[in-house]
């Protein structure tokens, strides 16, 4: 793994609490609220408005909630080609939160009437779609869909993206969400050499952070 | 009509999920497709499911599709025809 690249922002989103570059938002209290109700209010409270946001099914509210946080500025993604930017996001559970929704709209063939919506959610790599829609980003993208809730593999694709030139920035992460259980944590990867702030975390930082919160593990 | 109108605007603000949008911003002669709404292609497949399951009505020529979909008033006029 290559010590050239650097994590330079990160946000996590994890049971009602939002997380920016190590610093918890301040948000109302979400005790109790559905997770379509707190994204509803992270999305009113921090993000500008998107028409599509409403569309989108949990899982890619969630990852698009997470990063836009860090790319709504543009300054990210101003800084690079759109084909230079790539997306590398994972998780463990696909889209099955979607799946069932689908699922329930198709068992019963007396009432059989298969939601277009839904089904174009049934796919997990959806997610980085609408994240590339919004951010006009071109690069490399894949997701992987991985046995554990695991940051490693996706930082590994990501550095191997940068460290062959096929990307130069990367925005990376993991996703995951099935029914009220969810957890989300996106990072901007880039190379130290084109930052000229000295506030950015070591990947190892990032893992020694992810590790020490609870929720880092399987939705199940 | 005006009734079929009215219910139709909130079938699809709520199928289509338009949560910034109340019955009151949808005039019935405002265009649904490359108007304000930002309707998009899913859209129109949601509005097909809606059409038969809401109001038992089937679009069967795909041609069609751009006529009865322009407004509220051609979709609540294409509903009043082919329910009788």
């Amino acid at each position: 793994m290559s010590s050239q690249n650097i994590i330079s922002n990160y946000s996590s989103i994890d049971q009602h609490q939002v997380i920016l570059n190590g610093n918890t938002l301040p948000l109302e209290d979400a005790t109790g609220q559905s997770f379509s109700n707190f994204a509803k209010s992270v999305y009113k409270g921090q993000l500008s408005k998107y028409s599509k946001f409403y569309k989108m099914d949990n899982l890619s509210k969630l990852a698009f909630l997470a990063s836009d946080l860090l790319l709504q500025d543009s300054v990210f993604t101003d800084k690079y080609p759109n084909d230079k930017i790539g997306v590398v996001l994972g998780n463990t559970s696909a889209t099955l939160d979607t799946d069932t929704t689908y699922f329930d709209s198709v068992k019963d063939r007396n009432n059989y009437f298969p939601s277009p919506a839904n089904f174009v959610y049934t796919l997990p790599n959806i997610m980085i779609g609408e994240i590339c829609i919004k951010h006009k980003i071109q690069g490399e993208n894949i997701c992987l869909v991985t046995e554990y809730n695991d940051l490693e593999p996706v930082l590994n694709y990501a550095n191997l993206l940068l460290d062959t030139n096929q990307c130069e920035a990367c925005v990376a992460g993991f996703v995951d969400l099935v029914g009220e259980q969810y957890s989300a944590t996106i990072v901007l990867i880039e190379k130290k050499s084109n930052l000229t702030e000295n506030t950015y975390f070591s990947q190892n930082q990032l893992r020694e952070l992810l590790a020490k919160r609870p929720a880092h593990k399987n939705v199940y | 009509m005006e009734d079929l109108m009215t219910t139709l605007k909130g079938q699809i603000i709520e199928q289509l999920n338009l949560e910034d949008v109340a019955v009151a911003d949808i005039g019935n002669d405002d265009l649904l497709f490359g108007g304000e709404l930002d309707l998009d292609s899913i859209d129109a497949l949601e509005l097909i499911v809606l059409l038969e399951k809401q109001h038992g009505v089937k679009v069967e020529n795909p041609k069609e599709g751009k006529e009865i979909f322009k407004s509220i008033r051609t979709l609540a006029e294409f509903i009043s025809k082919h329910q009788n």
